[in-house]
């Protein structure tokens, strides 16, 4: 998917965030396409995790903003969800209850059960989260990620925790929520397979004041979306060693 | 392979571990495990049963003089004349003084304690005081206490609601202290403001800590009640011991002494069953 000014649904310009003397993103202007998956990689400690934070609103202390649908956001809303790299799964409520957080403790409504079948936990609402394995409870985290109908929604490493065959799982997962729910999606990423596996666009983060060094829109032929996912693919393995040469030149600075 | 050719059915294979376990084994695992909690229970008995045997042996064959070490049979032939002699009423005032000065203190514990944790302005007025009066031993302030409140109930109640208050402070401040920043990150995420935020996620976090507080503070509080009653004290079992010894009878100070230790006991057993229920979604080693 191409992405126009036209078309911009979220903008965001972060022109300086640091935390004390060290100046973690500069100068970051990212035009966002509804319905646009977006891959961000870069070294550890690039601010990857910091411009998920700014665009959520949790982090409201940088010099720039945050627009959607031109409108610039303060603060926190239902309409961008964030899944972490944990679960982040309140211990004390039932899945049931954690899913549906945002709307304090009224967990019998039906739209919890119907987040929990989305992601494949049907049944699991009254469960604690001390019952379920990790790949279990970063479903739950996307059904209560999904529960308040962002159109956003923001990963940080989400799939870093668990073992590769539940990876691949919660990788279609994602994708198919996102087609369902036309989410715009942003995800950190160490994984270059993961990164191009979903996302239409890539960026690679500068590794000192992080600003975006480089994009890659891997055009996966006229066929369907699914063609990306051949791991085996020449274009996917050119694409990937382009990556993952620039990374290296990125850690090299 | 493709992500998408791997099979969907492993996801009913992910099913909660309690589920997919067939009946009998369920029940054969519970039955291996009570046998080996009553395995448990055995061994820690061999001690002091060893222990009351020898004593036994030891005075009846003369070794022991019996005025120092009364054998445990008489001991018990003790607790039941004691009984006949108003041993209820003294194990209900001390009980009472206990569950008096351990709700009071405990309460305030909880309140002042939960403010420090939450504000850092209230942290920065009380915390240096108290943790100045937390390092006075506390039964130091018996005199005062006796000069100010005279020898009634009221100094007896106020030195143990003292003697619960700082182990149940304690927990309540580290708890709130110790909850971990990503929930709280969670709670910011979905806009909790500062009231739903304590109630939701900083108090059901700090519960853990509060219990270890809680029962810390209870058997603090048995400890100030003895040390209340044998100074001054027309009833309880802490009378009963000062009173025992003044007339030389090891007998009942030894039988106060087992009262006492029965008693801590099986509050300290209570207050595990509240915590163990309060808490059943912890997942840690000891609730696994």
């Amino acid at each position: 998917m191409v992405t126009t000014a036209a078309d911009s649904f979220l903008e965001i310009d972060v022109t300086d965030k640091r935390y004390g003397e060290q100046s973690v993103l500069r100068d970051l202007r990212l035009r966002v396409g509804q319905g646009e998956v977006i891959g961000l990689i870069g070294a550890s400690g690039c601010g990857k995790s910091t411009l998920l934070s700014i665009i959520s609103g949790l982090d409201n202390d940088y010099a720039g903003s945050v627009r959607m649908d031109g409108i610039v956001r303060q603060g926190t809303g239902s309409e961008i969800g964030f899944i972490f790299q944990e679960p982040r799964l309140f211990p004390w409520l039932t899945v049931a209850q954690n899913v549906a957080f945002a709307h304090g403790t009224a967990a019998s409504e039906a739209g919890v059960e119907d987040c929990l079948a989305e992601v494949g936990m049907a049944g699991y609402g009254d469960a604690l989260p001390k019952q379920l394995s990790g790949g279990q409870a970063q479903r739950v985290a996307i059904a209560r990620g999904l529960f308040t109908r962002p159109r956003v929604l923001l990963l940080d490493e989400p799939f870093s925790a668990v073992d590769a065959f539940t990876r691949m799982k919660l990788q279609e997962l994602l994708l198919r929520v996102a087609r369902q729910h036309a989410l715009t999606i942003l995800i950190v990423t160490h994984d270059i397979d993961e990164a191009l596996y979903l996302s239409d666009r890539i960026l690679l983060l500068a590794n000192k004041g992080g600003s975006i060094l480089s994009e890659y829109a891997p055009q996966w032929s006229a066929e369907n979306g699914e063609d990306r996912s051949h791991h085996g693919s020449s274009a996917r393995a050119q694409w990937k060693s382009k990556i993952l040469h620039d990374l290296h030149a990125a850690h090299a600075l | 392979m493709t992500p998408q050719s791997i099979e969907l059915d492993v996801l009913a294979a992910h099913a909660l571990p309690a589920l997919s376990f067939d009946r009998a084994q369920v029940q054969y695992q519970e039955s291996r495990r009570n046998m080996a909690h009553l395995g448990r229970i055995l061994l820690g008995l061999v001690l002091p049963v060893a222990a009351l045997a020898a004593a036994e042996i030891g005075v009846r064959a003369g070794w022991i003089e019996a005025n120092l070490l009364p054998a445990p049979s008489e001991v018990v032939s003790t607790l039941f004349d004691l009984a006949h002699h108003g041993l209820a009423a003294h194990i209900a005032a001390s009980t009472a003084r206990v569950a008096a000065g351990f709700a009071a203190g405990a309460a305030l514990a909880t309140l002042i304690g939960s403010a420090v944790g939450l504000s850092r302005n209230v942290e920065a007025i009380l915390d240096p005081s108290f943790q100045a009066l937390r390092a006075i031993p506390s039964l130091a302030w018996v005199p005062l206490l006796l000069l100010w409140l005279g020898i009634d109930e009221a100094p007896k109640v106020v030195l143990i609601s003292i003697g619960a208050f700082f182990p149940v402070y304690m927990g309540v401040v580290s708890g709130i202290r110790g909850v971990d920043r990503k929930l709280v990150e969670v709670a910011a995420l979905y806009g909790l403001r500062r009231t739903a935020l304590v109630r939701r996620v900083l108090l059901p976090a700090a519960m853990p800590a509060l219990f270890t507080g809680l029962r810390n503070g209870l058997s603090l509080a048995w400890m100030f009640m003895v040390a209340a009653e044998l100074i001054a004290a027309s009833r309880g079992l802490g009378y009963l011991l000062s009173d025992g010894r003044e007339t030389s009878r090891a007998d009942i100070v030894l039988a106060s002494i087992a009262l006492l230790a029965v008693l801590g006991k099986s509050s300290d057993m209570l207050m595990l069953r509240l915590e163990q229920h309060v808490l059943s979604w912890r997942d840690s080693y000891q609730s696994r």
